[in-house]
């Protein structure tokens, strides 16, 4: 980026909210970037069936395979490819975990507006409802929701999605508040612009967009942990579908035997990919909060 | 005297709002079983043979009969006198095997709670009142990892290791292993303490409650005339930020409960969910939700108790 002389100076009085961080922030950043870049490759990759073996190709021949060249995570007991059915095992959560993320982040804005901005009476039902969803354990509801419906992914991850809607509802609340008394507002109102425009455009777009960033970060964190947790113990995605879970659950029939790999590259995956998006969140935030303070 | 009366009053209006939540959520369980594809009275016509009259007979004596609403309050009223009904499954009342599994299921909570502040205060007080040393990165990397490790792998892990050290293992599934000995219920409690996913939030927490309290005023006033910093702040730098959290992440616990408890074959509230939502067994679901909220609800009017003994503003109102 080519500089003016003023500006140069500006930014030597103030430097870049990226290098006023603490560099282990910014690590935190970059790595959670290239996990999230990494899970998003290998979702476009599956999708147009770009994976180094067939996801359903079995080879009798190389059953529980140690991981070599050909096969750098491994084999499964059907002789599967273990790196592609992890590649393949993305599609799994990352469609179904987008949707979660979407009905929290909508939800919660409109319910953080609705008791923020407007107040009174609303303001007491929306905290009233968001607090009954608050009271139940999310996986008691989604045990709940599987016991009544079917055990379908985008089902969970609806239900998933709805149970985070307090979380964001709290923070784009309390940053209406926040914000409320604040010149800008009244100027805007006085120059006779709409609520809804008020609301989008000068609280929600131009103040509350790193926020949601962070929670749709956070999200697919745990849209990833609760569909293999799920996954794992016998609910969501089922066998011939590849996923995270189901790798782990399958591999540890065959630790007693000495199969380590099976098990554990899968486990590790998730355990990064988790690890990522929290750290993105948590120093995205960070970022944001120096960016603040100017 | 008038003290008390003012407590008094506080508490009841908190009880009076956790009796409305715990409405709110019985409702919601409830509307989302009248919106199951099929009617529950298909299990008992699954069940057996079953004639129209035997039928009606089942619906008078379930309470089945009638609108929505009508179901609703009928259901309601019995919970009230502490009637959770039958268990499709097993023909027991509910309520018993509720108290039961609530009761293992407070243990393995509260154990892993407090396994989760012994991880997360020391990082937390360390890393703020600490010099800045590279150990505060390295902890908080650790708490990062230990918070994004699923639990059920580390479960299975932490079970393998100790079936390999303490008995030759031969069957295919795991045996309960507080039944072996009764000291092993350590284990899904240090499980379920050390990777629900909150100790990183926890202690990000209680740094920046402390941080943000030892920058205030009355510290540095404190610091001046050399009286104990550590002192001052701890009301409102420690104390009430690790009720705040602990209180806040009940949910999250008893969330991650049902998978250690699944895990470790533990027979707790997470476990029944589990076999209750195999076998459709709504009675015993619905119960279960509500003693989870119970749950919850009680946490948070602890945690208000502790405010109140903490902050005398709180009565002023």
């Amino acid at each position: 980026m080519r500089h003016t002389f003023t500006q140069r100076k500006l930014d030597a009085a103030a430097p870049h909210p990226w290098k006023r961080l603490r560099r282990m922030d910014r690590a935190f950043i970059v790595y959670g970037l290239v996990v999230a870049v990494l899970v998003v490759g290998c979702y476009l990759c599956s999708l147009v069936g770009w994976l180094p073996y067939q996801l359903d190709g079995m080879d009798l021949n190389h059953m529980n395979e140690a991981p070599s060249l050909g096969h750098p995570f491994g084999t499964d007991n059907m002789g599967r490819d273990i790196l592609t059915r992890i590649i393949a095992g993305t599609q799994a959560f990352f469609l179904p975990g987008l949707l979660a993320i979407v009905i929290a982040l909508v939800g919660g804005s409109l319910a953080g507006v609705l008791g923020g901005y407007y107040g009174g009476f609303t303001d007491k039902l929306t905290s009233y409802l968001l607090n009954v969803i608050d009271s139940i354990p999310k996986f008691v509801l989604l045990l709940l929701v599987i016991a009544i419906f079917k055990p379908d992914i985008y089902f969970i991850m609806i239900i998933v999605g709805a149970t985070n809607i307090p979380t964001v509802a709290s923070f784009i609340k309390g940053k209406i508040l926040f914000l409320k008394g604040r010149d800008f507002i009244e100027a805007a109102a006085a120059l006779g612009l709409s609520d809804l425009r008020i609301i989008f455009k000068h609280i929600l777009y131009h103040h509350c967009l790193p926020l949601l960033i962070i929670q749709a970060t956070l999200g697919m964190g745990e849209a990833i942990l609760i569909e293999a947790s799920l996954s794992y113990l016998g609910f969501g995605v089922q066998e011939p579908m590849a996923s995270w879970g189901n790798l782990v659950a399958a591999g540890n029939n065959y630790v007693l035997q000495g199969v380590f790999y099976y098990a554990a590259f899968p486990a590790l995956v998730i355990m990064l990919a988790i690890l990522g998006f929290y750290l993105l969140g948590d120093g995205l935030n960070n970022l944001f909060e120096e960016e603040e303070r100017g | 005297m008038k003290i008390a009366f003012k407590y008094l009053r506080y508490l009841s209006s908190e009880i009076v709002i956790s009796l409305a939540l715990l409405m709110g959520v019985s409702l919601l369980a409830f509307m989302l079983l009248q919106a199951a594809p099929g009617s529950p009275m298909d299990m008992y016509i699954q069940a057996g043979s079953i004639s129209a009259e035997e039928l009606d007979a089942a619906r008078q004596e379930l309470g089945v009969q009638g609108g929505v609403i009508k179901q609703y309050l009928i259901y309601a009223g019995k919970l009230c006198r502490g009637d959770f009904g039958f268990s499709a499954e097993t023909g027991k009342p509910v309520l018993p095997v509720l108290l039961i599994t609530t009761w293992r299921t407070l243990k393995l909570t509260i154990g892993a709670m407090l396994v989760t502040l012994l991880i997360a205060v020391p990082i937390a007080l360390f890393s703020t009142l600490g010099s800045r040393a590279r150990g505060s990165a390295l902890l908080s990397v650790i708490a990062y990892l230990l918070s994004s490790a699923p639990m059920f792998w580390l479960g299975y892990l932490v079970i393998f290791g100790v079936t390999r050290t303490y008995f030759s293992f031969t069957g295919e599934r795991v045996m309960p292993l507080v039944s072996v000995n009764p000291w092993f219920i350590l284990l899904p409690i240090v499980v379920l303490g050390a990777s629900n996913g909150t100790v990183s939030e926890v202690i990000r927490y209680i740094k920046e409650q402390l941080s943000r309290v030892l920058r205030e005023d009355y510290i540095r006033t404190a610091r001046a005339k050399g009286s104990s910093v550590i002192k001052h702040a701890f009301k409102e730098g420690f104390l009430i930020p690790v009720v705040n959290v602990m209180a806040a992440k009940v949910p999250y616990v008893l969330s991650g409960a049902v998978i250690v408890e699944q895990v470790f074959n533990y027979e707790g509230l997470g476990n029944l969910a589990w076999v209750s939502a195999q076998n459709r067994d709504y009675a015993v679901i619905l119960g279960i939700v509500i003693f989870a909220a119970i749950l919850v609800r009680l946490a948070d009017l602890l945690k208000n108790l502790v405010y109140l003994l903490v902050n005398p503003r709180l009565t002023a109102r």
